[in-house]
């Protein structure tokens, strides 16, 4: 005979809590969607407001990517995301194995040394001084470089590998393998969820990339997509003065809203179970 | 012998004049040279060249190459304080009042004055600019001319005026207010009386819009205009001088009638809290306001107008003049009275440096400021965006008005306001010129330094406060000598009107 599961008062609030939660994230999405599918005209018609679109139009996309520089600045995001993101998980783990090694020489100084820029830091000023001075001024390196070593990503990893069996490393000692070999072929297959979750946090970084260019590029042909959101948006924002220019709708601002986030957060779900198995990375163990 | 070597002297001693006379030709465009332009102009970025059909022509016309970068405003400061701090800024570049402030005096920018001698057309469009006390920076004239510095007549201060629902006044058989009392009496038949007749109680007097919320000029500037008097925290002259409006009297009685109004719920009850005018305009597509003070190019201006009909065909919105308070007064608003110039566009003056960029970036201000140069970053390419009439008028091209939409970002020079708004927006050109012309009260406020020791921004902060208090109830009017007590005693109200007195008489507007 199947039981069935009695709920109790602690689980119905649960669920509704949740559901609650659920709905406030859900609505404004919704609304967003909803909103860079519908004509501007129907919005002010339904009060701002239009969670169901009735007659659905892509004009807002079509204008989007038509006036804007979409592609292009499409292409220069993926670019710096993919590889700031592979640069940043490489650079973390080549760091974050040895000091994860309590046998390495001077392991506390260099744990300082990762530590420290993660609690203060030299200020913008000199960070552009030393971006100039390299010579990546109005360079799309100059949206990748700079951040490359997340102290806080790197202290995630050093963890994880303090977690894992010393027997693994052992045993690939006693074979003859070397300290290359360890890494890369038994503990980093080992270490998908770190590796996930801290690729994650990375690559959103990258995705979002915004001050980056504001500080270090004027090439509009750099733009990132985070830039031309902001710019579509700015543009509507500033207008009681500037007589000449065509605002950009509400529909045209939801279009853009939609075109940006939506290729990140279509990566969620397929790095789901290790995101989930990787949110409880950042407590301390031993 | 003695005779050739009198000539060779003679000449030596008339070379250096010659060559000083003679020294920059600014119409020698036979080198072709780079010139530079940052910028925040219209809050966006600037074009690709091949979509810029003014860059294109300027850089024919000049022989340069126009390196252009604008940034929306919130990009704009950070960026251009690095550019300062790493040496890489540009030879032309826009520069707020902190900006302004804080780099005057290190020499960054280039003083203008001794080179007005080889700009003529810019000396011409902008007449006895040299002195201008409210251009200077300790006799330097870093600052390149804007519209405050062209002829008066061409100065237009604001878009904004009042308009009424014509169809509601038919409705109810009332005429256009031209009092202050009148205007009362519309806005409460307005909603009260039913004027959209669908029998339910749901229309509104009026509303404004002007700004972001709270600012002074949304707080009904046309009621303390009608008592003779401007917003709160605007300066006015009075038959004792310049004097804070707060304290001129007209103030308490116009902060009673905008009570009266809020308390008789004739004004739209989101009046402050509007924070863009895409907010305000959804609003009125309700159609359900009566009167409003707004501006024409947020209003009825190209897509807002076609909105507009679309949402609300039967409206039938009209200028309305300002009304006249008790006394015979009518102001719609403050306009500013120009002070001291410290925001706008300057030259680096490492432009000195090569004599050849120098001539070209002399050229560049000369040729936008007036004649043809300025046609062109104003209306665009002549035969293609514009023509002009026997009379010297200017036909817009409307159908190719998108392609010009970036002119603002190459109006280095600023424009002739009314003649650019009269010809760009023809179709609408009467309410362009109503609004243009509408009374307004000369607002001293830019002549008011910072003073050692006190926060202008808290100063006029606790102002508004007050008044928004004063106008909904939540402060009593019998406390108003308080609150102006308090400005002395706390804000420092003695000490800004002495810093004030004294630039007023530094500028010769007071003795």
């Amino acid at each position: 005979m199947k039981k069935r599961r009695s709920f109790s008062v602690g689980d119905v609030l649960i669920y509704a809590g949740l559901a609650f939660m659920a709905l406030t994230v859900l609505l404004p999405m919704m609304y967003v969607i909803s909103s860079s599918l519908t004509p501007y005209i129907e919005i002010l018609k339904n009060d701002g407001i239009v969670l169901f679109p009735k007659n659905p139009t892509l004009d807002g996309y079509k204008t989007f990517f038509e006036e804007s520089n979409v592609y292009r600045a499409l292409g220069i995001t993926v670019f710096i995301t993919v590889v700031g993101t592979t640069l940043q998980l490489l650079i973390s783990v080549l760091m974050a194995y040895p000091l994860s090694r309590k046998d390495l020489p001077g392991r506390g100084f260099f744990t300082m040394m990762v530590f420290i820029p993660m609690v203060f830091t030299a200020g913008l000023i000199p960070t552009y001084l030393v971006v100039k001075e390299v010579k990546m001024l109005n360079s799309i390196w100059s949206m990748v470089i700079p951040g490359v070593v997340s102290s806080y990503n790197l202290m995630i990893l050093k963890s994880f590998f303090q977690t894992m069996d010393v027997g693994y490393i052992e045993a690939a000692r006693i074979d003859g393998a070397s300290e290359w070999r360890t890494l890369f072929s038994i503990l980093l297959p080992l270490s998908l969820p770190a590796l996930c979750t801290v690729g994650l946090f990375g690559a959103v970084s990258y995705w979002n990339t915004y001050y980056a260019y504001v500080y270090y590029i004027s090439d509009n042909n750099l733009a990132t997509l985070q830039v031309l959101l902001k710019r579509v948006i700015a543009s509507s924002e500033s207008m009681l003065f500037e007589v000449d220019v065509e605002i950009p709708s509400m529909t045209l601002k939801m279009a853009a809203v939609v075109v940006t986030a939506l290729p990140i957060m279509l990566v969620y779900p397929f790095l789901q179970k290790y995101f989930i198995q990787g949110v409880t990375l950042g407590g301390v163990k031993g | 012998m003695k005779k050739i070597l009198a000539i060779v002297l003679m000449l030596a001693l008339l070379a250096p004049a010659a060559v000083a006379e003679t020294g920059i030709d600014i119409n020698d465009l036979s080198q072709h040279v780079t010139i530079s332009l940052f910028s925040n102009a219209q809050n966006r970025a600037e074009r690709d060249l091949e979509d810029d059909y003014i860059r294109q022509q300027l850089q024919k016309d000049l022989n340069i190459d126009f390196d252009m970068v604008c940034r929306p405003r919130e990009e704009y400061d950070t960026a251009l304080n690095l550019a300062i701090t790493g040496g890489s800024v540009a030879d032309i570049f826009y520069v707020s009042e902190t900006q302004y402030d804080a780099f005057a005096p290190s020499g960054l920018f280039l003083d203008l004055k001794p080179y007005l001698q080889y700009m003529p057309t810019y000396s011409a469009a902008f007449p006895g600019i040299a002195e201008q006390e409210g251009i200077l920076y300790d006799g330097h004239m870093y600052m390149i001319g804007n519209k405050n510095y062209r002829d008066a007549d061409q100065y237009v201060s604001s878009y904004r005026c009042l308009w009424i629902r014509q169809d509601w006044l038919d409705a109810l058989n009332l005429k256009a207010p031209t009092t202050l009392e009148e205007f009362y009496d519309v806005a409460y038949a307005f909603t009260y009386n039913d004027p959209d007749k669908n029998g339910v109680d749901d229309t509104i007097g009026f509303s404004g819009f002007a700004g972001a919320a709270g600012s002074e000029a949304a707080m009904f500037p046309f009621v303390f205009g009608a008592y003779g008097v401007g917003a709160p925290t605007s300066y006015i002259m009075t038959d004792d001088g310049v004097k804070l409006s707060a304290e001129v009297e007209g103030t308490k009685d116009a902060l009673a009638f905008i009570k009266k109004m809020i308390d008789n719920k004739l004004v739209d009850p989101d009046v402050l809290s509007y924070a863009n005018y895409n907010q305000f305009n959804e609003m009125i597509y309700k159609n359900k306001v009566g009167m409003l003070y707004f501006s024409w190019a947020n209003f009825i201006k190209s897509q807002f107008g076609e909105q507009l009909r679309t949402l609300c065909p039967d409206a039938q919105w009209v200028t309305l003049p300002t009304v006249k308070g008790p006394e015979g007064h009518a102001y719609l608003e403050n306009y500013t009275v120009p002070g001291r110039t410290s925001a706008g566009y300057v030259v680096n003056a490492k432009v000195a440096e090569d004599p050849v960029k120098l001539a070209r970036v002399l050229k560049y201000l000369d040729y936008i400021s007036d004649g043809p140069g300025y046609r062109l970053v104003s209306y665009g390419i002549e035969g293609r965006h514009f023509t002009v009439n026997e009379d010297g008028s200017i036909n817009v091209n409307l159908e190719l008005a998108s392609e010009t939409e970036n002119g603002a970002q190459h109006q280095v020079c600023d424009r002739k306001e009314k003649e650019y708004l009269l010809t760009k927006f023809a179709d609408i050109k009467e309410e362009v010129e109503f609004a243009a012309y509408e009374p307004r009260i000369g607002d001293y406020t830019s002549f008011l330094p910072a003073v050692d020791g006190l926060n202008k921004a808290d100063w006029k902060r606790y102002i508004q406060e007050n008044v928004v208090k004063f106008i909904y109830g939540n402060r009593s009017l019998d406390e108003f000598d308080a609150f102006i007590d308090s400005l002395y005693k706390v804000y420092g109200q003695a000490e800004y009107n002495e810093a004030l007195h004294a630039n007023l008489v530094e500028a010769g507007i007071e003795k």
